[in-house]
């Protein structure tokens, strides 16, 4: 649905988003993940057509962003906030009313999302009156409200209990359930683990990451392996060390290993295995290594690295 | 542009303003304020004043001159009644004379004249000197402390002096005819159409309030408006909500809601007050046969519309460049002046509507709306004419200087409002006009 295509934003003459490619589809929650200063707030601003690009185009569902025609689209940015002085209702019809509801609707569907979030009981008092939390919900509300096509979401998380944090990752399960697509910005790299099916990161402007958020995960995958076993294990033929950990033993092996024949080897010894499962590093390891290497940051290089450049003997820690 | 939801962010913005506490709270105010100072300390003055003049009167006299040996020394003042400037009060029948008992009490020295003066026996010493008939020196002495004022009337003591200086010179009719010289002066100057016509006090001093109340009225009314929208830019900067209504809204239609609802809450400010005033103040304007032509309020509804756009515009560029509304007061205040300005040199309007000043503030666009206003309603009272060119030149200046600080304006909006928690300075203001 949402197509970015070769967009580029320069400001005095540093170029601050640099030749970005990607896709969203219907029905995705797809991460965008970068350090700070990596040019994700002025994608977005992009996208959102706050900002105009330098070049590229931007598309949902092939039409434009920046016409009459756009999208129903929501944003919830990293800075945020909410008129104070008004009744919690008012203030989030209004929204409603700007997304094009009649008066009665953007009521009713006010209610339904407050009853949602929790929030019925503080219809009637100011949004001043509410703690950080529950303007946090309310604001979450104000994204959501108009049923978006297209929704943004930038470090919704935050400030929310974990009660509320499931409250709305089942709110964003049942959106992407009826077709919405969910761009999600984020640091918390858990919540992208758990929530969404792919994602982009960028670092200075530059894509350096993009795929399946599995598939990431998988390519980093230095050549070891969590072994539980009955026993305790000898170094068989193709690997390189053997070390417990916590009950278990992290096995890694020789680049030219297969960890079948590493498998076969503990078995021929007698010992009962009870898992032999590839380590997978989680996203926040790959982010730090990816930021501190500088990985995809060639000059005059577009595109995601390949992933010879991404591998990393050794694990990605 | 869509005109459905600039209606609505006009009609939110409209109702949060005019149901705060400070829209009531200037609305009630600001016309008590004025009523306190112009009518109530006005009165005030004026009783206090009369109170004074109707004191009875001790006066120690030393006369060196020999001139007042033989003059009476108790009698009663009458003080001529005089014409009320208040139109309202002119059909009232005339209230009765007042009588002020004077007593002249002869003093062979001033040292034992302001002795008496000091001790309280006296209220006043009254020094005739020994060549008054040559010189016409007089000196009078008063225990008065006020502050550029003596103690008011004196006409009792100076009645006094010219009878008795006439007494046996002349018949009492010529004395009589002596005493009231003046008083009986009718001046006649030219009216509107060129006729001879006699001097209407009441209308001179509606000369001077109407353009005053209509010149302020329409500054009330671009300020009010233009400090609603500062207020309202500021505090949405603030709270960091305009990037969330940007997904939903254009920073076009947003302007535009803004403008409108915010506009609407200055003029009904203003248009409330018009509308008191002109209730409380109907019968004063017809019965010095002043009325506000049509086509003064027709001009002053252009000069509103370019010249809030003007401020506002000013306004919402300031609002959206400084980081907290406290800063943003800072800024605007100054550029209010400009507005103000021509209130200060009022009485150059009033003297010559069509002088070089006047001319130039009323084509210069930020002083323009005030000065025009001034110069047209000052013109309404005196009969001076306003060159036509010169309205159509100055409403022209003023609405392309408007469409150009809108244009500015709206771009610094789109633009600054982003920049959260700072202040630009200068190179970085350009560099944000210089973007698409």
């Amino acid at each position: 649905m949402l197509q970015v295509r070769n967009v580029r934003k320069v400001y005095d003459g540093r170029t601050v988003v640099n030749d970005v490619n990607f896709d969203v589809g219907a029905g995705e929650i797809f991460a965008l993940l970068g350090p700070n200063g990596a040019g994700k707030t002025t994608l977005i601003r992009m996208i959102t057509d706050i900002v105009r690009p330098d070049g590229g185009t931007i598309e949902f569902g092939g039409r434009s962003l920046a016409g009459p025609q756009r999208p129903r689209m929501a944003y919830l940015p990293e800075e945020r906030g909410l008129y104070k002085k008004v009744p919690v209702m008012d203030a989030l019809a209004y929204f409603g009313e700007l997304k094009g509801l009649t008066a009665a609707d953007a009521r009713r569907e006010s209610i339904e999302l407050l009853e949602e979030f929790g929030l019925a009981a503080w219809t009637k008092k100011q949004v001043n009156a509410l703690s950080k939390g529950m303007q946090q919900k309310l604001q979450l509300c104000s994204a959501l409200i108009g049923r978006p096509e297209l929704l943004i979401l930038d470090e919704p998380f935050t400030g929310l209990d974990p009660i509320n944090v499931q409250v709305l990752e089942d709110v964003l399960r049942r959106r992407r359930g009826e077709g919405t697509t969910v761009l999600l910005s984020t640091h918390q790299m858990n919540k992208v683990e758990q929530q969404c099916d792919r994602a982009l990161m960028i670092n200075r402007g530059h894509m350096v990451l993009y795929g399946e958020v599995g598939e990431i995960r998988r390519q980093h995958a230095a050549n070891e392996f969590l072994l539980t076993a009955d026993g305790t294990p000898k170094s068989v033929a193709g690997m390189k060390t053997l070390v417990a950990e916590n009950g278990h033993w992290r096995v890694a092996l020789e680049k030219a290993a297969h960890p079948a024949s590493v498998l076969k080897g503990l078995l021929d010894q007698g010992l009962a295995v009870r898992a032999f499962v590839p380590v997978v590093p989680p996203l926040e390891d790959i982010f730090v290594h990816v930021v501190q290497t500088g990985i995809g940051l060639d000059q005059g290089k577009s595109g995601p690295p390949t992933m010879d450049e991404l591998y990393v003997p050794g694990g990605a820690r | 542009m869509s005109l459905n939801k600039v209606l609505i962010i006009a009609k939110r913005e409209y109702l949060t303003t005019v149901r705060r506490k400070a829209f009531v709270v200037t609305l009630l105010l600001t016309p008590a304020i004025f009523f306190i100072a112009g009518v109530v300390s006005a009165r005030l003055q004026i009783s206090a004043a009369v109170a004074k003049a109707a004191e009875g009167r001790i006066v120690a006299v030393v006369d060196s001159s020999g001139l007042y040996g033989h003059a009476p020394l108790t009698f009663d003042y009458t003080a001529p009644v005089l014409p009320t400037l208040d139109p309202r009060q002119a059909k009232k029948p005339a209230p009765a004379p007042k009588h002020v008992p004077v007593i002249m009490r002869i003093y062979p020295d001033q040292k034992v004249a302001l002795d008496s003066l000091e001790a309280g026996n006296v209220k006043s010493v009254l020094i005739v000197s020994k060549d008054f008939l040559g010189s016409g020196r007089l000196r009078l002495y008063e225990k008065d402390t006020r502050t550029f004022t003596n103690s008011g009337d004196q006409r009792p003591i100076t009645n006094w002096l010219s009878r008795n200086l006439l007494t046996g010179g002349t018949d009492s009719l010529r004395i009589e005819r002596t005493m009231w010289m003046g008083r009986s002066l009718d001046y006649y100057t030219k009216d509107r159409e060129g006729h001879w016509a006699l001097h209407d006090d009441a209308k001179e001093l509606a000369g001077f309030l109407l353009p005053f109340a209509m010149t302020f009225l329409l500054m009330m009314s671009i300020i009010t408006g233009g400090q609603y929208l500062l207020q309202g830019v500021s505090e949405e900067k603030e709270s960091r909500i305009l990037e969330s209504m940007l997904c939903s809204v254009t920073p076009s239609e947003l302007l535009a809601g803004k403008l409108l609802g915010l506009g609407g809450a200055g003029l009904t400010l203003v248009g409330v007050w018009i509308l008191a005033g002109a209730y409380s103040s109907a019968g004063a304007l017809s019965a010095v046969h002043v009325s506000i032509p049509a086509s003064l309020v027709a001009i002053g509804f252009l000069y509103f519309v370019f010249g809030y756009l003007f401020y506002a515009s000013v306004m919402m560029g300031v609002g959206a460049m400084t980081s907290n509304l406290r800063e943003a007061t800072q800024f605007s205040g100054y550029l209010t002046l400009l507005n103000v300005f021509p209130l200060w040199l009022m009485g150059v309007f009033l003297t010559n509507p069509n002088s070089t000043t006047a001319v130039v503030l009323s084509l210069f666009p930020p002083s323009a709306p005030t000065s025009m206003i001034l110069r047209l309603s000052a013109a309404t009272v005196s009969g001076a004419v306003i060159p036509p060119w010169q309205i159509a030149t100055s409403l022209s200046l003023l609405a392309v200087s408007a469409a150009l600080t809108l244009m500015l304006g709206s771009k610094l909006f789109r633009l600054g409002m982003l920049l959260y928690g700072k202040t630009p300075n200068l190179p970085e203001i350009m560099r944000i006009l210089r973007q698409p």
